[in-house]
């Protein structure tokens, strides 16, 4: 089972598509939260829900003003779950059963209009039932009103109640009758009309309990239509692609990460698209400080959980293997909270992902510079043994790292590209967003596939050099 | 003239009472009788949070204190639904909440009493009020609170309602005082004007300079024929410290959001009026009339004339005793 952390889902990014998936019905955020992530035991639902996505994508594109004015109606639908299996053991209050009559009458409106959107019938697990027969309760004489009102012919005793009650009325109007009996009577038939429609609302009730599954059905099909829906105009908007699922490799082409993509923007910089691919095995990521070896793990990483969450990927391509588990092992800040060092922290995480992958769960496993919180010495072994043990593993590992020796171990090898087009002259000066914008101008972001012989590349002392440090530092450094 | 014109062509008003007992609810529930006997588009009825429920005297059982027709529409919490005893189509669910529950929108299907407990934020009132008029209300009528902020302050075509009585005080010369400063501040001129926000005293001088106010020496240099505005409530300390400074001055007007805002007591207030300060709010609210009750829940009473007099020639708008002319 993939289990990501709330600060996790933050770090990543996965929060910040979320926010963007905007359900506009209680049933739609509810069905986004219980959807999770998909096993590989769940392969085809995964393919069933993003052929939703495909589909809605495509009646988006043939009738939108159509599919809009769908979304529209879904949006008036309330949460009523409570209600609707309230009937089961309990009387419904008058404020239920109007909440429920509405329901169904919104139902009633709504079904129409998604029964003749294109492709309907092949929506996975939306089935919307016709509402009539619950209808029929809520409103037996068939007067179609939006309000909720019991009519006295409903039953012998209400008729008798509502008549008393009017004729008592229209008596104390007159000037000189004796209020006090009066008053006292209308008392009476208030509560013969209360009792009567008491034994109304529990009948009613009772009556609906044989629907709380078609409600339920209902409800629960608005709930997958919403979410959906709210997939299929993200992806539109932002030129998201089908990931296709499972196999062994991962593989994305010219994928993006939308939130460090949008501050990019707002800095007037573009995002440089990963394309990588992975196969099972490890995959070495290696580069320049400040080359973006993180920005492209993140958009791995977080493109694999889209697609595992049933969403289209930002990406003009994608494959991603059904992975039984994501392991995310880099520092956490929630380790110091924890009594843990970061590298403690590193170790305890690689240690349970370990564990599952010997009880035969099929991983991806993401590392960014594992095991730098300890001396380089050891450090740099402890990752060259991490990356032996994960090559015949059944796991797709990703390491980020600037330790040598370690991607000549791996199956694959990617670089940053690095610094290039450094300008001439002094680099240290100006201000400090001077010299952090020409780093940003010299780095060349893009992932390219090496060779496993090639080391780690040596730009930490120009990053250093361009980010300011003192000239006799420099040449200490240097010596 | 009937009690029902103080509100007539009012798309919405406010009852407000001066202290319990006042007859605020037999004012409301005189409007209400009345606006019955005249037909046309229903009245609709809602509170500012819950005013308690009475009991019955006669039948010794509790039972809400106001009467509705049938046809009418009122807004109350959903857990006083049942405790109304009119009987009810339910139009709206509002989405609006009480801690009684959610703002249940019905129209009464017979005669009956109703426990009313509307929103209790102003804000939402004008999403009620929008609701009310889907249904066709005429009328809106508030029930409001017991003090004299008005919820319809900047809502130019509401007018409110004021209730006094002689449970505010023994002396029938202060219930007259109190009250007609009370009336005062709920009609004050409205000065529609950019204020900076939220620069807490800003001096605002005849050619539109503004200039904030820091220290209480600096009162001194306000002229005659500038505005004071204060972002805030003017308080009695803070009325007593403008006196002190010598912040009066003839011709200076002080401007605050609305009448709610005027905390002063009304010795503070009769000390700068009588050197010629002037008040105007943001949001203005209109007092279209005052009721009296010279019976008091304490034992005392006023002679019920003279009572409705002294006030008459105190405050200029209309006065009613709604209890001996009901």
């Amino acid at each position: 089972m993939i289990e990501i952390s709330f600060e996790q889902k933050n770090d990543l990014g996965l929060k910040y598509v979320r926010d963007r998936l905007e359900t506009v019905c209680p049933y739609g955020g509810k069905r986004l939260k219980e959807e999770g992530f998909y096993s590989p035991r769940q392969k085809e639902e995964l393919e069933r829900e993003l052929d939703n996505v495909s589909l809605l994508l495509a009646a988006l594109k043939s009738c939108e003003d159509e599919v809009l004015d769908l979304r529209h109606r879904l949006s008036g639908l309330k949460e009523l779950t409570a209600s609707i299996t309230g009937c089961e053991s309990r009387a419904l209050s008058e404020v239920e059963l109007f909440e429920l009559t509405a329901l169904c009458r919104r139902f009633q409106a709504l079904i129409p209009k998604a029964q003749a959107l294109p492709g309907y019938e092949k929506l996975a697990e939306i089935d919307f039932q016709p509402v009539d027969g619950p209808l029929r309760i809520l409103d037996p004489s068939g007067s179609g009103r939006l309000s909720f009102y019991v009519e006295d012919e409903r039953t012998p005793e209400l008729a008798k109640a509502r008549r008393q009650k009017r004729t008592l009325e229209k008596q104390l109007k007159e000037a000189d009758a004796p209020r006090e009996m009066l008053l006292r009577s209308r008392q009476e038939a208030v509560k013969a009309e209360e009792d009567a429609l008491s034994q109304i609302y529990a009948d009613m009730s009772l009556a609906l309990r044989p629907y709380t599954g078609l409600l339920l059905n209902n409800t629960g099909a608005a709930g997958r239509l919403d979410a959906a829906l709210a997939k299929a105009l993200l992806a539109r908007r932002c030129g998201c692609c089908r990931p296709g699922t499972g196999g062994e490799d991962l593989e994305l082409t010219e994928a993006v990460h939308p939130q460090i993509a949008a501050a990019l923007e707002e800095r007037g910089r573009s995002f440089v698209p990963v394309t990588a691919h992975l196969p099972r095995g490890v995959t070495v990521l290696t580069g320049a400080n400040m080359g973006g070896k993180s920005v492209a793990m993140k958009t791995i990483v977080l493109n694999t959980a889209l697609a595992l969450s049933g969403c289209f990927v930002f990406a003009k391509a994608a494959q991603i293997p059904m992975f039984d588990r994501l392991e995310l092992i880099n520092r956490d800040f929630t380790d110091t909270a924890r009594g843990l060092s970061s590298f403690g922290g590193e170790i305890l995480r690689f240690n349970e992902a370990a564990k599952h992958l010997e009880e035969g769960d099929f991983s991806f496993i993401a590392m960014d510079e594992f095991a730098r919180g300890t001396n380089a010495q050891e450090g740099a072994a402890i990752a060259r043994g991490v990356v032996r043990y994960l090559s015949d593993k059944k796991a797709v590992t990703l390491l980020a790292t600037h330790y040598d020796g370690t991607a000549q171990l791996a199956a694959r090898h990617y670089q940053v590209r690095g610094l290039r087009n450094l300008p001439e002259g002094e680099h240290g000066g100006g201000t400090e967003t001077d010299r952090l914008r020409r780093i940003e101008q010299a780095m060349d972001y893009g992932l390219i596939p090496v060779e496993n012989e090639a080391d780690c590349p040596r730009d930490a002392l120009r990053i250093c050099e361009m980010l300011g440090m003192e000239e006799e530092i420099l040449k200490a450094i240097r010596e | 003239m009937e009690f029902l014109d103080l509100i007539s062509g009012a798309p919405v008003a406010v009852m407000l009472g001066m202290c319990k007992n006042a007859g605020k609810t037999t004012a409301l529930c005189r409007l209400i009788r009345e606006y019955a006997a005249k037909g046309g588009p229903p009245l609709a009825l809602t509170s500012i949070g819950r005013d308690g429920e009475t009991r019955d005297l006669v039948t010794g059982t509790d039972k809400p204190p106001i009467f509705l027709y049938e046809g009418m529409l009122a807004a109350t919490a959903s857990e006083l639904l049942p405790l109304c005893d009119v009987s009810r189509e339910i139009l709206a669910a509002t989405g609006l909440y009480t801690s009684l529950g959610e703002v249940i929108l019905f129209r009464a299907r017979s005669d009956g009493y109703v426990q009313l407990a509307g929103p209790g934020i102003v804000e939402h009132l004008k999403q009620l009020r929008e609701s009310f008029a889907a249904f066709g209300a005429g009328c809106i009528l508030i029930d409001g609170a017991l003090n004299r902020k008005s919820p319809l302050s900047g809502a130019a075509d509401g007018v409110c309602i004021l209730s006094t009585g002689a449970s505010l005080d023994r002396d029938m010369d202060k219930v007259v005082e109190e009250t007609a400063f009370a009336a005062a501040l709920l009609s004050l001129p409205e000065m529609k004007l950019p204020v900076p926000d939220p620069g807490r005293l800003t001096r605002i001088s005849k050619a539109g300079e503004k200039e904030e106010i820091a220290a209480p020496a600096d009162l001194r240099k306000v002229e005659a024929g500038d505005i004071l505005w204060l972002s805030g409530a003017l308080t009695e300390s803070a009325a007593k410290a403008f006196l002190r400074n010598g912040g009066e001055k003839e011709g200076l007007t002080i401007l605050v959001k609305d009448s709610s805002c005027l905390m002063l007591r009304r010795e503070s207030w009769e000390a700068l009026t009588k050197r010629g300060v002037r008040f105007a709010v943001l949001k203005g609210s209109r007092l279209a009339g005052i009721t009296v009750n010279a019976v008091s829940s304490g034992g005392w009473q006023f002679d019920p004339k003279a009572f409705a007099e002294r006030m008459r020639a105190a405050v200029p708008v209309p006065v009613w005793d709604v209890m001996a002319d009901d």
